[in-house]
């Protein structure tokens, strides 16, 4: 371990990773996870968006702005992932199914399939507003939507899933 | 927004019970070329769906002797990808916002190797390479590196031949002046990459042989208002190009046809979309079938799209 830490440290686009995956890895799973409603895939999508990074590093105009990219990066694979499963679903639904074993925690499940519910956009800018604390003109970039849309996405979600969890029982 | 204290407790209830494990390391590894490698199972059929689920993408290798950027630069890249079908591998348009620096065919063909906006493309660059390209007069020399160079066994011949054309097309629509385009293979020319013959320059095919019988100029995610016009190409049956649009619950809520400027031949087509109240749609658009179900499956093209 203290090798591998040396080694880290003597790489500074290694040590730059490390720092921003110490930092952004988790959060960004979990946005995906409220995105997606599935933690394996929000896993993965968000080591990919990582992977994409990287591999981009010498090409980033600025280094400062890695984490936005990131985020951005995790909400479109979220999005193009949801298209994904909603094609495979109408191909293979039986593949799809949830592992009986495997259920999600009570609490979990209900939000995240109340957020499933939810149009994308509305569903995108509530988790980056009451998830990661974005400001409408960061959620309004990171969407490249007005921020007038994002107020009205945010105002019209929040009532949408106070119904939906207020359905539940 | 500063009263939903209950929808902010609510989200972070939900997701902090989420303990990811992944480390840099697992990163790492999936930028590395891999010996040995295959192409992306997406080519494969039936398995392509399902592979799709979980994001396949083939990052190629890290581009470590690229120089360090020096002023940012954000520009459009125009790429295409096959339209996965499995009788039917011919090309769709997409545009791309890439970031960084260098010329931009380079980029374009480092964009190849991304994941297609429409969940529904599927690109066909083999895994495990990477495309460098030099520009010679009027010709590209397109050099492929790495270990995945090895023709698909028993893979129709479609797939190989798209993949090669998609680079074509893409370097063409890229570029100021129509290039040909020289394959190389780990730096050397060859008789045959991928079981095509590449001993010669490729060109830009013919658009109704390379082409997408039916396309759609909508990015995939849009925010479209009613009576936005959608256009896109089609090479249909007497010119016909029919549409329907489904709601988020698959269910359809509208449809109808248009007529492109020209029959059989790829020619414009465009419609209004119609009144809908705000939400997310799907939108399809499709050849029809003179064959009445004899011949191939009708070729078609969908968009997700956002009525705000």
């Amino acid at each position: 371990m203290v090798a591998q830490e040396d080694v880290v440290s003597q790489d500074p686009e290694r040590a730059w990773l490390e720092a921003l995956h110490r930092e952004h890895f988790v959060p960004l799973v979990r946005v995906a996870v409220l995105l997606t409603g599935d933690a394996g895939l929000a896993e993965d999508l968000t080591q990919d968006a990582f992977a994409d990074l990287w591999r981009r590093r010498r090409k980033l105009t600025d280094p400062g702005r890695a984490a936005g990219y990131l985020r951005r990066s995790v909400v479109n694979r979220c999005r193009s992932a949801q298209r994904h499963l909603s094609v495979v679903r109408r191909k293979q639904p039986a593949l799809l199914a949830r592992d009986p074993d495997q259920p999600d925690p009570a609490t979990r499940a209900v939000v995240l399939d109340a957020l499933r519910q939810l149009p994308t956009r509305q569903r995108e800018v509530l988790v980056l507003r009451h998830y990661l604390d974005l400001s409408e003109a960061q959620i309004a970039d990171h969407l490249g939507i007005s921020p007038g849309s994002v107020k009205t996405h945010a105002s019209r979600g929040a009532a949408a899933l106070r119904e939906l969890l207020k359905e539940t029982p | 927004m500063n009263d939903d204290r209950d929808i902010k407790d609510a989200l972070h209830r939900a997701a902090g019970e989420v303990q990811p494990r992944g480390t840099t390391e697992d990163v790492l590894a999936r930028v590395s070329v891999r010996r040995g490698g295959g192409w992306a199972p997406a080519v494969l059929g039936a398995a392509a769906v399902l592979a799709l689920v979980v994001g396949v993408a083939t990052w190629a290798g890290s581009r470590d002797t690229d120089p360090p950027p020096a002023q940012p630069t954000t520009r459009e890249v125009t790429v295409f990808y096959s339209g996965g079908q499995a009788s039917n591998f011919r090309l769709h348009r997409e545009v791309h916002e890439v970031a960084g620096k260098g010329g931009l065919l380079q980029l374009a063909l480092d964009e190849l190797y991304e994941v297609p906006r429409d969940p529904d493309y599927l690109h066909l660059m083999p895994k495990d390479t990477t495309a460098r390209i030099e520009v010679v007069g009027g010709v590209a020399r397109v050099d492929l590196w790495g270990a995945g160079l090895e023709p698909i066994r028993n893979a129709i011949p479609e797939v190989h031949r798209f993949a090669l054309q998609a680079i074509v097309e893409t370097v063409n629509a890229n570029s100021p002046k129509p290039l040909r385009v020289m394959f190389l293979k780990n730096g050397a020319v060859h008789g045959e990459i991928l079981d095509q013959k590449t001993d010669q320059p490729w060109t830009a095919g013919d658009p109704d042989e390379v082409m997408a019988p039916v396309q759609l100029d909508v990015t995939e995610g849009a925010v479209l208002n009613p009576g936005d016009t959608v256009s896109g190409r089609a090479a249909a049956f007497e010119a016909t190009v029919v549409w329907s649009i489904t709601d988020a619950k698959g269910e359809q809520v509208e449809d109808g046809f248009t007529t492109a400027q020209e029959c059989c031949t790829l020619s414009p087509y465009s419609f209004e979309v119609p009144d809908l109240p705000p939400g997310d749609y799907t939108l399809t658009v499709a050849e029809t079938d003179p064959s009445g179900g004899e011949g191939r499956p009708p070729a078609s093209d969908s968009k997700s799209f956002t009525i705000e």
